[in-house]
């Protein structure tokens, strides 16, 4: 797809009246580029190496707007430059207004990040090796073959790596799963190679249940099946283990219906919940479950828990 | 390992929906960033503060791993709040959209203070009253 770029430079004054202009214009965000924004962070104490060349000289503004290429698309570039021009009638200083337009092409960057995704160990034997690199497993690794596109579950981020430690652990042979959520499908893919007999994951969106389904038959896995649902609507039947890999409140409104799709005995594990909103998924879940074990990494938590006895 | 920042990105959006379109993946991208990872990351923080659009400077370090602080909407986004309207005037200078009182400017000047270049409120006022003029709102 391919998406117009308006680009204006002007002054640190102007900043947000030119954003305001911009959203007037349906923008969906910008990307600004202040030099002040950069000093102001050179300052704090994040980083061990600063690199000088990334602190630049002047006061001049970038702020960058996305549209898709539309018919009326040259009378907002008219309307814009016009708009900003008037701002100095109210007493904004503009400074040296430049507006430029280009096209970007959603392959140029969507697939940059692939050249730092690298094979990824993760737990004791679990193995992720993007489509597009080499990997001689050692023996006892289970390795993953994945592709995550744009959908969520890289393996590389801390509520995915998490899950995958859990559940390397309680996986039993024959268990039947099911991924809440499952995004790129790692999960799912994950569970049945540990073992499990037979794996259902969903998700809401569209785009990620095509992807799961690709990655899925990349592994030459029969046994995991992926479809659509909003968190357990679509799913029938019961389950040893559930894994939800999403959000603080997509697992809040999911507690509910997770006991009448658990197995006796069986495992539910609750990731992504940021611990800001930790003690509101506990108290929620205590109304049914017991917490068991918990992992937590950054400011990510990760929760196993089971039927309250 | 030590922490090199290799890229420092501003980008401002709607408050819990972050897609890998533009702007993000425009930004991002070409950094190596982790487009997905960021955007459940910032979906999750912003979560609370829906409707509002928010400002994120993210910090990418040479390993391609990356930070971000959030910071006060900005000032037009609070202006439209305040004002109880959906967008600024196409033609502020004769058609005005809305009002806000002189309290209101300060309060909006006072929430966007740290992030505006002065400890100065009247400045900050005089900045923030020029955007809400420039969007057909008046202060009264």
């Amino acid at each position: 797809m391919k998406w117009l770029e308006i680009q204006v430079t002007t002054s640190q004054e102007a900043e947000e009246a030119v954003t305001g202009i911009l959203y007037d214009l349906g923008a969906g965000g910008v990307v600004i580029k202040n030099p002040n924004d950069v000093k102001e962070l050179a300052q704090t104490s994040e980083w061990d190496y600063f690199d000088p060349s990334l602190l630049e000289e002047g006061e001049e503004v970038k702020i960058s707007a996305y549209f898709p290429i539309t018919a009326d698309i040259t009378d907002k570039v008219t309307f814009l430059k016009e708009r900003i021009l008037e701002l100095k009638s109210f007493g904004i200083n503009v400074g040296n207004v430049k507006v430029e337009v280009s096209e970007v092409d959603e392959e140029d960057w969507a697939d940059s990040w692939k050249q730092y995704y690298k094979p990824l160990k993760v737990g004791k034997r679990i193995v992720i090796r993007p489509l597009w690199e080499e990997y001689s497993p050692k023996e006892g690794e289970i390795v993953i073959d994945l592709d995550p596109g744009m959908a969520f579950g890289t393996g590389t981020h801390e509520t995915t790596k998490m899950c995958l430690e859990f559940l390397e652990d309680i996986i039993k042979s024959g268990a039947v799963v099911f991924d809440v959520g499952c995004g790129s499908g790692i999960l799912s893919i994950a569970a049945s190679k540990l073992g499990a007999s037979r794996v259902y994951g969903a998700d809401v969106d569209e785009m990620a249940v095509k992807i799961a389904r690709e990655n899925v038959k990349l592994n030459g896995l029969e046994n995991v099946e992926i479809f659509q649902s909003d968190l357990l609507k679509n799913f029938r039947g019961k389950a040893d283990v559930i894994v939800a890999n999403i959000i603080a409140d997509a697992i809040i409104r999911l507690i509910p219906d997770v006991l009448p799709h658990l197995k006796e005995e069986g495992l539910f594990l609750a990731s992504g919940i940021i611990k800001d909103r930790f003690e509101e998924v506990k108290e929620r879940a205590e109304e049914f479950f017991e917490i068991i074990d918990m992992k937590e990494e950054k400011e990510w938590l990760s929760i196993l828990m089971k039927e309250k006895g | 390992m030590a922490k090199k920042v290799a890229a420092v990105v501003k980008i401002q959006l709607p408050a819990g929906k972050a897609t890998p379109a533009p702007p993000v993946g425009t930004a991002l991208g070409p950094h190596g960033v982790n487009i997905m990872a960021f955007c459940k990351e910032f979906n999750e923080r912003t979560a609370k503060d829906a409707g509002l659009i928010i400002p994120v400077v993210i910090t990418i370090y040479s390993d391609r791993s990356f930070s971000f602080i959030t910071k006060t909407p900005p000032a037009s986004v609070l202006l439209k709040k305040a004002a109880g309207i959906e967008s600024g005037s196409p033609q502020p200078n004769k058609q005005k959209v809305g009002k806000i009182t002189k309290q209101q400017l300060r309060e909006i000047a006072e929430i966007k203070m740290r992030d505006l270049n002065t400890t100065d409120i009247e400045a900050a006022m005089r900045m923030i009253a020029g955007t809400a003029r420039s969007m057909g709102i008046e202060i009264v």
